[in-house]
């Protein structure tokens, strides 16, 4: 049997519109520096690092040559993937369940102002078929929205309040952009940025780093004077077609494979048996596919932080999703903590209108559930 | 937190990189473009699984067999999904503009396009015209050259 995998420290960079006070380097080194010293260990016993991270955003090819070494990973093993940060945290958890890792720094950022993010996305379109019409994520999300609300019945309406909903949340998170409260009236009145999809369905971008550090139980055991801020016990990803045709907008199917194979994996089968699921939702549409897709009926376990509405760093904001669960299990959440929180989920999405999706699901490791 | 003392001017060095790409259209797209020229709108097939795509796959997704033989797409097709892009787009046309993708007869999969001669004036009366279900056919353009925006779906009714 491989062995359990923890999450020991947690480094989040405050959330903020457009970071100049920071290059990107000295970003991620105190994010880093700030997990580290969360986990109460040296860089030292870190034995690999796992980057997720974007070159197109971070504007120069294989930033991980530059940014390796302070995110962690000077000489150490070191591996990075271009689809989220949420998915080097779960490359980071199998590298560690396979017994040849026993500590992992995860450090995914992105600086969203640093360019013009949807020229980025663009250039995500194949230059044969689809570039050559301008399509982008806001064309992607749009169309997605028309099929999901066909498909599983979501209004304009229901996206205005669950949007408000959000968005106040988000103004009690501590970690947080503060952002004024977007009301359902203001939303709904929002010019269309592409039919069915409004201006205000849309949260804004922001700069954002974030690392985690996770360890094996072997690590822990040889290192008492460290105290886990939760288990992992449970990762799902998977990746659906490129095209965007009806059945592949309408199915969700990548979402739902990710989702059913964490929860099989934590031994859940109920969304009922989370007390917080972080949803990765670029639009007020996807979390009300999210949620009809994941059978999850508890508004009040639904991103408690306010999710995209706290802070949205394009690449790493289900990396972000996923510190946030940690923390409401580890009882740290502060102004958003939701009580008692024993288990959780985080959920990312990436590419075209969520061509891919994550899911991590975290426990309260004194809670010997 | 690292507590260092705050000597950040928030100045910015801006640079603007320009690359430019010679993308080879391979078999499959090659031919499919070369179709365009002739007007015709070309998907490719897997005998095995008896799938047909558009646009053209060199590979099934199903089967993972090469794509092993050629078909003539149908020139009527159903809107399978569609939007009316309102803001910020950077396509061939200025926006707004509808576009969609279209299962064209024939075929199993959809293909992009721009929607042409729908009034835009009132958004959701021009979404009801270009909603999913509804059918459209391709028109070319005079003087086809070989890409995408070579031809558009007009409402067949």
């Amino acid at each position: 049997m491989s062995q359990q995998v923890y999450a020991i420290g947690v480094g989040l960079h405050p959330a903020t519109r457009k970071e100049t006070r920071f290059r990107l380097e000295e970003l991620v080194f105190r994010t880093a520096r700030q997990a580290l010293e969360s986990a109460q260990i040296s860089r030292r016993q870190l034995d690999n690092l796992v980057i997720g991270a974007c070159d197109e955003l971070d504007g120069r090819p294989i930033s991980s040559m530059l940014m390796a070494a302070p995110a962690g990973g000077y000489l150490r093993d070191e591996i990075k993937v271009t689809d989220s940060g949420a998915t080097a945290l779960c490359l980071a958890y199998a590298r560690i369940r396979s017994g040849e890792f026993q500590a992992a720094m995860v450090s995914s950022w992105c600086k969203s102002s640093k360019t013009d993010a949807d020229a980025v996305f663009r250039l995500r379109g194949d230059p044969f078929f689809m570039r050559p019409l301008g399509m982008d994520n806001v064309t992607a999300d749009a169309l997605f929205a028309q099929a999901v609300a066909a498909e599983l019945g979501i209004t304009d309406a229901e996206v205005a309040t669950r949007i408000e909903r959000r968005s106040r949340q988000a103004t009690a998170n501590p970690r947080g952009l503060q952002a004024p409260v977007r009301t359902a009236g203001e939303i709904a009145k929002s010019p269309y940025r592409a039919t069915p999809l409004r201006e205000g369905h849309v949260p804004e971008l922001s700069d954002g780093a974030v690392s985690i550090v996770l360890c094996s139980q072997a690590f822990l055991d040889a290192n008492p004077q460290v105290k886990p801020l939760a288990r992992i016990t449970g990762v799902g990803w998977s990746s659906d077609s490129y095209r965007l045709d009806a059945t592949r907008l309408r199915s969700m199917k990548s979402a739902r494979a990710a989702w059913a194979m964490a929860m099989n994996q934590a031994g859940i089968t109920e969304a009922s048996a989370l007390d917080v699921i972080e949803l990765e939702a670029p639009t007020g549409w996807h979390e009300a596919a999210y949620v009809r897709a994941f059978g999850i009926e508890d508004d009040a376990a639904v991103s408690p932080s306010g999710g995209q509405y706290a802070q949205n760093p394009l690449f790493c904001s289900g990396m972000v999703n996923a510190a946030e669960a940690i923390l409401q299990v580890a009882g740290q959440a502060g102004a958003v903590q939701v009580p008692a929180a024993r288990r959780s989920a985080a959920h990312s999405c990436n590419g075209y209108a969520q061509q891919g999706n994550v899911v991590a699901i975290f426990e309260a490791v004194e809670a010997g559930i | 937190m690292i507590d260092m003392p705050d000597t950040a001017t928030g100045e910015v060095v801006s640079d603007e990189i320009t690359l430019r790409y010679d993308y080879s259209l391979g078999e499959v797209a090659g031919k499919f473009m070369q179709g365009l020229r002739e007007k015709k709108i070309l998907a490719t097939r897997c005998s095995k699984s008896g799938l047909t795509y558009l646009p053209p796959r060199a590979y099934c997704e199903r089967s993972f067999e090469p794509c092993d033989g050629w078909v003539e797409a149908g020139t009527g097709g159903v809107i399978e999904c569609s939007s009316i892009v309102v803001r910020g787009y950077e396509g061939k046309r200025k926006a707004p503009m509808a576009i969609a993708f279209v299962r064209l007869d024939g075929i199993d999969t959809a293909i992009a396009n721009y929607v042409d001669g729908v009034d835009l004036a009132d958004f959701d009366e021009a979404m009801r015209r270009i909603a999913p279900g509804n059918r459209v056919r391709v028109e070319f353009i005079a003087s086809p050259e070989g890409r995408i925006t070579d031809f558009s779906f007009v409402l067949e009714s």
